[in-house]
């Protein structure tokens, strides 16, 4: 598979900070990228610029092997979602799909009315064509917004955390839906959030960013086992520091017997033992005071406060970190 | 006090029947001389004592050649200057949004706060500094040109309120979705603005329409236009038509205030 979208040493410096510094990347065709990272580390602002809405301080954008950084954003073939969607309220749902067709480039496409046909089936707008955008709830103007982009067959699709305008019990539904859709389409996502739940459980590669900066790029699953700094790790996730080593909580283990691996074993005093359904949460402190928690299957027994354990994990589950 | 249902209804104002008094008055005060001249405009004697209900001032005045003459003035000068100044406010009004510049936005407040008397004699000195290269007269013209002068201000303001409360992000969608930036402006902007732009358009009509001062320094010696016309008639004496014709244009300002705040609440 090629290179749909590739970044490189892209740079977008405000007088008073640089919201993006040298960000080099690579997007393949049909994948689910995410950029993830704390609020203000300049993830909204890289969608700008490949959406052409911004103009980088530096560095290029290529866009199946051609520079687009200067271009107009209509002489783009990528679209956005935007976070609050930006739906046109003076425009129907049918006219809002159908915006993008009438002003593309070279004219409406020849299977235009198959193209959106295809769509409102997919998303289930059907019976709302004729609506006014604020006649929709949350997850139907989502639904349009993703329509009115994927109508135009986007090179890559451009996504402001689409989730976050909707109410979680929705956001989880919703998140299926999305991931289905873009499996369905084949379409590349680049997908923007800062829940990094969101982005282990959607994407097929992530971008960590931190401050403007590359933090890290992996799949989830070495983001999560194997990140490259403390920051990483914790914002992947909850570590726990025993000794300085850091281990995630479903890995930290407790027993009353002192266990066979006898080289990372710790004695500590349990605080809080809580039933959460699917695991057991312990909350434990070290002899030496750090505090930690562990996640144990909900079959496991439970601890009373105040009792002494061993704490203990394996050696492939400690999480390496540079110095 | 423990919570009551007490607390559901309006809070009694200390005092709050004089409040309603005092509110009554100052109306009576803002607007009896209107009722009066109303009044007496449907009245059937020439003096300010009650004769009867009668019609004939506003036939009079319908049929008064100066006085028509002078209407069919202001309307075109009202229709041409509207004209102008919505089309340079609205855009002016975009630029300020796109671009917040604070001297443009100050100049704007410069023209709103200059005393009209000042801004007439500036506009005549003006006018006649260019005479004096180019061959040209006062007249309907210059009153046109003066009150685009005084009116765009009025037009940057109300279109500009409306832009502030937009989602630019609305724009950027549309140039996302492959709309040139004109077509973005004119498909999605523009048709936002609309009502904005239709209250402005009579804030200006009325502005203009009711202008005197500034009117009477650039009109030249043969147009006359409507205030001009009803100002020389009351000045020779108390005039029937003159209230007639007054509540004519009372009634044409107030419908289209009406008019343009329903389209600015929209
Ligand atoms: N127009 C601007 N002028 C100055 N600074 C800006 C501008 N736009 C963004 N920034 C700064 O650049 C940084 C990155 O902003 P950006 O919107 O990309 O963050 P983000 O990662 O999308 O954050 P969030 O999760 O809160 O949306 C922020 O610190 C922001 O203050
Ligand atoms: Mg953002």
């Amino acid at each position: 598979m090629g290179e749909v979208l590739e970044l490189r040493e892209l740079s977008r410096h405000y007088p008073a900070q640089r919201a993006l510094d040298e960000l080099s990347l690579n997007v393949s065709e049909g994948e689910f990228f995410s950029l993830l990272g704390p609020s203000g580390c300049g993830k909204t602002t890289t969608l700008r610029l490949v959406a052409g809405l911004e103009a980088p301080t530096s560095g290029r954008i290529l866009l199946r092997g051609e520079a687009i950084e200067h271009r107009r954003p209509h002489d783009r073939n990528v679209s956005t979602v935007f976070q609050n969607y930006a739906l046109f309220p003076h425009l129907t749902v049918r006219e809002n799909i159908e915006f993008g067709l009438r002003h593309r480039h070279g004219g409406r496409p020849v299977d235009a009315d198959k193209r959106i046909v295809e769509l409102v089936e997919m998303l289930q707008l059907g019976d709302k064509l004729d609506r006014a955008p604020e006649q929709l709830s949350g997850g139907e103007r989502q639904r349009v917004a993703l329509a009115r982009s994927l109508v135009l067959h986007p090179d890559v699709l451009l996504l402001d955390e689409p989730l976050s305008a909707l109410d979680p019990n929705l956001r989880k539904q919703v998140r299926d839906e999305l991931k289905a859709l873009q499996r369905r389409v084949g379409i590349t996502f680049l997908f923007v959030t800062h829940d990094q739940e969101e982005a282990l459980y959607l994407s097929d590669r992530i971008a960590l960013l931190n401050a403007g900066r590359l933090e890290q790029l992996g799949t989830p699953q070495e983001i999560y086992q194997h990140p490259c700094s403390r920051f990483a790790a914790s914002f992947l996730g909850r570590v726990n520091w025993l000794n300085g080593t850091g281990i995630r909580p479903e890995a930290t283990l407790l027993s009353r017997d002192q266990p066979a691996n006898s080289e990372r074993v710790y004695d500590s005093v349990v605080q809080r033992c809580v039933f959460l359904g699917n695991h057991l949460h312990v909350e434990a402190e070290l002899s030496g005071g750090e505090h930690f928690i562990a996640e144990l299957p909900c079959n496991s027994e439970g601890f009373q406060a105040g009792e002494r354990v061993h704490v203990w994990w394996r050696a492939e589950d400690e999480l390496l970190l540079p110095i | 006090m423990s919570a009551s249902p007490d607390l559901e209804q309006h809070p009694r104002i200390p005092g709050g029947r004089w409040l309603s008094t005092y509110a009554v008055l100052a109306y009576l005060f803002l607007h009896l001389p209107l009722l009066i001249l109303m009044v007496f405009s449907v009245n059937a004697s020439r003096f300010t004592v009650w004769e009867g209900f009668s019609l004939r001032w506003y036939a009079e005045a319908l049929h008064d050649q100066e006085l028509m003459e002078s209407t069919l003035n202001s309307l075109i000068v009202a229709i041409a200057a509207t004209g102008f100044a919505t089309v340079v406010g609205t855009l002016c009004a975009y630029a300020l949004w796109k671009r917040a510049s604070r001297w443009i936005a100050a100049g704007l407040a410069l023209s709103l706060v200059t005393p009209e008397i000042v801004m007439g004699i500036s506009l005549l000195a003006f006018f006649q500094w260019v005479f004096r290269h180019f061959d040209f007269r006062l007249g309907l013209h210059t009153i046109v040109l003066a009150h685009v002068m005084f009116s765009v201000v009025y037009v940057v303001t109300v279109v500009l309120a409306r832009l502030r409360t937009m989602d630019p992000s609305l724009e950027e969608a549309a140039l996302d979705l492959g709309a040139t930036d004109w077509q973005a402006f004119r498909r999605v902007t523009l048709p936002l603005l609309a009502p904005a732009i239709g209250a402005a358009a009579l804030l200006a009509f009325i502005i203009s329409f009711d202008d005197y001062v500034i009117t009477s320094m650039v009109a030249g010696v043969d147009s006359q236009t409507l205030p001009m016309a009803l100002y020389a008639m009351a000045r020779r004496g108390v005039n029937p038509v003159v209230n007639a014709i007054s509540t004519l244009v009372v009634g044409l300002v107030g419908t289209l205030i009406l008019v343009s705040e329903r389209l600015r609440a929209r």
